[in-house]
C-alpha cells in the first residue's frame, strides 16, 4: 500500500477545491523511533490501531471501577493524557449548535463546533435540576458549565442523565473544562490522531441543509487547524456518513453501528451487512461496529473485508486483553478503548514487534514478550469463531 | 478409578441394612467389555461421560429446531433411541403420584384441554391411574387425553412432537429399556415448596424400593436440585452416586445453598456426595471453581442449551469436566468420536497429536479469562 501523507492546509484553500483521492493521513509512526533513536517514519498503516474512547475513557458514573471516572472524557486533559501511551487515536464526539433558521443566517462564530457526547446539558440551579439542548446554547452557555478556564471562576455544577433516567452529579477525580474542536487541534499533542464522530440526537430527523451546514461548519475548523495531524470521521447517522463524504475525500470516513443490538426506524442502522451496504453506495473507508455484534457473528468480518473496508470496534467489551488480542487475531484493524493504558501496552507488545519484524527493530526480549501470547494455529481459530457466537447468546 | 457395580437385590434385603459402600465410580462399564477393569484407572485422561437429557434430548414445541420436538422425551421411545448412541448414561425426572408411584414425567403440573379450557394438575396429587390417562395410550383404540404445556412466553400450546409415546413409570423404564445404559434419575420436587423431613423420606423412600428391586446390573446416578433430598437420598443409601443439582449462580433462590457453585460444594461436601451437576453457563463464568471442584474430590457434570454445541463440549473436556447432559445425542457423540477419542489415544500412546485441537496450556488459560468474559452481559 503506498505510504500515506497528511494534506497540507495550503493544498486545501477552501471545501469547494478539494483534491480528488488525496493521499489520507491515517498512518500513525508516533512510537517507531529506530535503533539510534531517529524517527523512521515510514508511514506503514499500523496492523492494529489503538483509539482512546473520548480521550483517556468515557466517565461512567454508576461504576464502582475508578478508572471509569478518573479524568473528565472529551477534555483537553483527557486527550493529552491518553497521548502518553502508545496508541494512534483518540475517539471524540463533536456537536455544532444550530440555529432555528438554518437558511437564514450565514454561518457565524456561534456555529463553533464543540465537545460533548450527550444530547442534552444538566446543571443544577437553585436546588432544581436545568437540562438544555446542547446545539440550542451559545458556546458562552455551553462552556459554562463545569470548571472554569479562568482561574477564580465558579461554572455551573455539572450534573447528568444515564441512559436509565438517574441523574448523577458530573464527579471525576481529575475534572477539566470544556473546550472547542479548534481548541482540540491547537492544544493537543500533535502525533496523536482524531477519530471525530460527528453526534446527532437519534431522535430527530435532521434535513440535508442543516445535516450540511453542520458537517461545513466541522469542515471548516478541521481544514484550518488539522495541519499534519491524522483525521477521520464516523458518525451513527447514516445522511451525515454519506454527506461528510461527498463534501470532502482528504479524510478517511466510517460508519458507525451496533449492528443489530438495538433496532432503528432507519433500515441502514440495523445490521452489519446494511453497513456493509451504506459504505460501498457511498465510498466510505469503513464500519466502526459495537465488538458484540462482531463477535455474534464473526462470518461478518470475512464479507467487511472482501468489500475492502476497515473495520474497528468499540464496547464495553474492549476494555477485556483477551477480547482485543482476539479481535487482532480475527483481523479486525482496531479498536476503541476506555482502559488505555492498560489495553495499549498489552496489545502494543505484539502489534509493534510484528510490525517491526521486517526491520529487525526489536530485540530477543522484546520478540519474547510477544511470543508468550498464545499462538492459535488456524484449525484452533475457526474452532473459537464457531465456539465465540454460542457464548454470546444471552438468555 | 475402578468400575461402577449395581448393587442386587438380594444384596439388600432392605433398606436400613444398605451395605458399606463399595465402588462409587462414575464411570459406566457400558462398552469397556472384555477391557481390564482397571483401565480408567491407567488413563491419564479421564473418560467424558455422555448423558442424554430426558433421553434423545428435551422437547420444545415452538422450536424452530426439529431435533426439539423428535421424539417425545421423558418416554421409553426416547430412551430407547438414545441407547443407540455411545451415550453413558441418559437423563429423565422422577416424580411420585398420590398413590405411591414413581412416575417419569419432568413438569410439575400435567396440562390438557376441554371445551376451550386448559386445565392443570400437579402430577403428585394424580394417581397412577389418572396420570397414564394423558398423551398416547398403550391400549389401541384408546384415547388418552392431548398434552399441553406452557411455552416461554406463557401461552399455552399442544405438545406436538414427530414420534409420540406413551407416559411410563419408572418400573417400566427399568424393565423396558436397554440394559447397559445408566440411569441418571433426577429426583424432582417442586422448587418453591418447603418440604418436610418425613415428607421426603417418605418419597424417596418409594423411588428406592423401586430401584432396588428392579435395577439389576444397571449404572445408576442420583441427582436432585432439592439440597436436602440430595443428602437424605445419600444417607438413605450407599450404593450408587448421588450429586447435587444447580443453576450454578444463574438463578437465585430463597434456599441459599442453591444459588452458587461454592454453596453447592458445601452441600456435596457436607453430605459426602459424590459430585455436582451444574448449568454450564454457571462453570463458563466462573472457569477457576473447576480446580477447587476437583481438588475436593468431587466429580463435575453439566448441562444446558451450550452442551448442544461442540466447541463448547470440546472445551469441557479440556477443562477436566467429568461429563456433559445434552439435547442432541447425536452430534454430540459424533463430537465425542471426532475430537475427544483421538485426544485420547494419542495422549494414552504419548505420540504426536492426531488431532488438531491440541491447545497449549497458555492458549487454554487465555481461553478461560476469554470465556466469562463473553458469557457475562456487559
Amino acid at each position: 500500500m503506498a505510504a500515506l501523507q497528511a494534506v497540507h492546509v495550503c493544498d486545501v484553500p477552501n471545501l469547494d477545491q478539494v483534491p480528488e483521492n488525496a493521499a489520507l493521513a491515517l498512518c500513525y509512526s508516533r512510537f517507531r523511533a529506530g535503533v539510534n533513536g531517529e524517527e523512521t517514519c515510514k508511514c506503514k498503516i499500523p496492523k492494529f490501531l489503538v483509539m482512546g474512547h473520548r480521550g483517556s475513557g468515557m466517565n461512567m458514573l454508576q461504576s464502582s471501577d475508578p478508572r471509569m471516572k478518573s479524568i473528565k472524557e472529551n477534555s483537553l486533559l483527557s486527550f493529552n493524557e491518553a497521548a502518553k501511551f502508545p496508541i494512534d487515536f483518540v475517539e471524540f464526539d463533536v456537536q455544532v449548535r444550530l440555529p432555528s433558521n438554518v437558511r437564514r443566517f450565514p454561518v457565524t462564530k456561534d456555529d463553533y463546533p464543540v465537545i460533548y457526547h450527550d444530547n442534552f446539558i444538566l446543571h443544577e440551579q437553585n436546588g432544581a435540576i436545568v437540562e438544555n439542548r446542547v446545539t440550542e446554547l451559545t458556546l458562552a452557555e455551553f462552556l459554562s458549565h463545569g470548571p472554569q478556564k479562568v482561574p477564580g471562576t465558579v461554572g455551573k455544577p455539572l450534573f447528568r442523565r444515564l441512559k436509565d433516567g438517574r441523574i448523577f452529579e458530573w464527579k471525576v477525580e481529575k475534572d477539566a473544562p470544556f473546550c472547542t474542536l479548534e481548541e482540540a487541534f491547537q492544544n493537543v499533542d500533535r502525533s496523536l490522531g482524531f477519530n471525530i464522530e460527528l453526534k446527532f440526537d437519534d431522535l430527530v430527523v435532521y434535513t440535508e441543509d442543516e445535516l450540511s451546514r453542520i458537517l461545513k461548519a466541522i469542515l471548516k475548523v478541521v481544514f484550518e487547524h488539522a495541519k499534519g495531524r491524522g483525521v477521520v470521521f464516523s458518525s451513527f447517522q447514516p445522511d451525515a456518513a454519506r454527506l461528510i463524504r461527498k463534501l470532502q475525500s482528504t479524510y478517511p470516513v466510517y460508519f458507525l453501528t451496533n449492528g443489530g443490538s438495538e433496532i432503528y426506524t432507519d433500515v441502514r442502522r440495523n445490521s452489519l451487512d446494511a453497513a456493509i451496504k451504506l459504505c460501498l453506495d457511498n465510498g466510505l473507508h469503513g464500519i466502526v461496529s459495537e465488538v458484540k455484534a462482531v463477535f455474534r457473528n464473526p462470518g461478518a468480518v470475512a464479507r467487511i473485508k472482501e468489500s475492502k473496508l476497515s473495520l474497528i470496534t468499540y464496547g464495553q467489551l474492549n476494555n477485556v486483553p483477551e477480547v482485543v488480542y482476539m479481535q487482532y487475531l480475527m483481523g479486525i484493524e482496531g479498536v476503541i478503548v476506555d482502559l488505555v493504558k492498560e489495553i495499549s501496552e498489552t496489545i502494543s507488545d505484539v502489534t509493534r514487534v510484528e510490525e517491526g519484524e521486517e526491520d529487525n527493530l526489536y530485540g530477543d526480549d522484546e520478540k519474547m514478550r510477544a511470543k508468550a501470547k498464545p499462538q492459535f494455529s488456524s484449525d484452533e481459530l475457526s474452532f473459537l469463531m464457531k465456539l465465540i457466537p454460542e457464548l454470546m447468546v444471552q438468555p | 478409578m475402578a468400575a461402577l457395580r449395581a448393587f442386587h437385590v438380594s444384596d439388600v434385603p432392605n433398606l436400613d441394612q444398605v451395605p458399606e459402600k463399595a465402588s462409587l465410580s462414575l464411570y459406566s462399564t457400558r462398552f469397556s467389555k472384555g477391557v481390564e477393569l482397571n483401565r480408567a484407572a491407567s488413563c491419564r485422561t479421564p473418560n467424558f461421560l455422555l448423558i442424554g437429557h430426558r433421553g434423545h434430548g428435551m422437547n420444545i414445541s415452538q422450536s424452530s429446531d426439529s431435533r426439539m420436538k423428535a421424539i417425545k422425551e421423558n418416554s421409553l421411545l426416547s430412551f430407547n433411541s438414545a441407547a443407540k448412541f455411545p451415550l453413558d448414561f441418559i437423563e429423565f425426572d422422577v416424580q411420585v403420584t398420590k398413590d405411591d408411584c414413581p412416575v417419569i414425567f419432568h413438569d410439575d403440573v400435567i396440562l390438557s384441554e376441554e371445551n376451550g379450557t386448559i386445565f392443570e394438575k400437579r402430577v403428585t396429587e394424580l394417581c397412577l391411574a389418572e396420570f397414564l390417562c394423558y398423551g398416547p395410550q398403550k391400549e389401541a383404540g384408546k384415547e388418552g387425553k392431548c398434552l399441553y404445556r406452557k411455552t416461554k412466553d406463557g401461552k399455552y400450546d399442544k405438545w406436538n412432537v414427530e414420534t409420540d409415546d406413551s407416559l411410563c413409570t419408572l418400573q417400566e423404564a427399568f424393565q423396558k429399556v436397554e440394559p447397559s445404559l445408566g440411569f441418571n434419575i433426577e429426583l424432582k420436587f417442586d422448587d418453591y415448596k418447603v418440604y418436610q423431613q418425613d415428607h421426603l423420606t417418605h418419597i424417596l423412600q418409594v423411588i428406592l424400593q423401586v430401584v432396588f428391586e428392579f435395577a439389576r446390573d444397571r449404572p445408576i446416578i442420583f441427582s436432585t436440585f432439592q439440597p436436602d433430598a440430595a443428602q437424605l437420598v445419600r444417607k438413605l443409601q450407599n450404593n450408587y452416586p448421588v450429586f447435587f443439582l444447580t443453576e450454578g449462580g444463574t438463578e437465585t433462590y430463597y434456599d441459599v445453598r442453591r444459588n452458587s457453585l461454592e454453596e453447592a460444594m458445601k452441600v456435596c461436601l457436607e453430605g459426602g456426595l459424590q459430585g455436582i451437576v451444574s448449568e454450564i453457563k454457571g462453570v463458563f463464568k466462573d472457569p477457576g471453581a473447576v480446580p477447587k471442584i476437583k481438588e475436593s474430590n468431587l466429580s463435575l457434570i453439566t448441562y444446558g442449551k451450550l452442551n448442544n454445541v461442540p466447541e463448547a463440549v470440546y472445551m469441557q473436556y479440556l477443562m477436566g469436566i467429568d461429563g456433559v447432559i445434552v439435547d442432541f445425542v447425536e452430534e454430540i457423540s459424533r463430537t465425542v468420536d471426532g475430537m475427544i477419542k483421538p485426544e485420547e489415544a494419542a495422549s494414552g500412546e504419548e505420540s504426536e497429536a492426531n488431532s488438531k485441537l491440541r491447545f497449549s496450556q497458555k492458549e487454554l488459560s487465555f481461553l478461560l479469562k476469554l470465556i466469562p468474559e463473553l458469557i457475562q452481559p456487559h
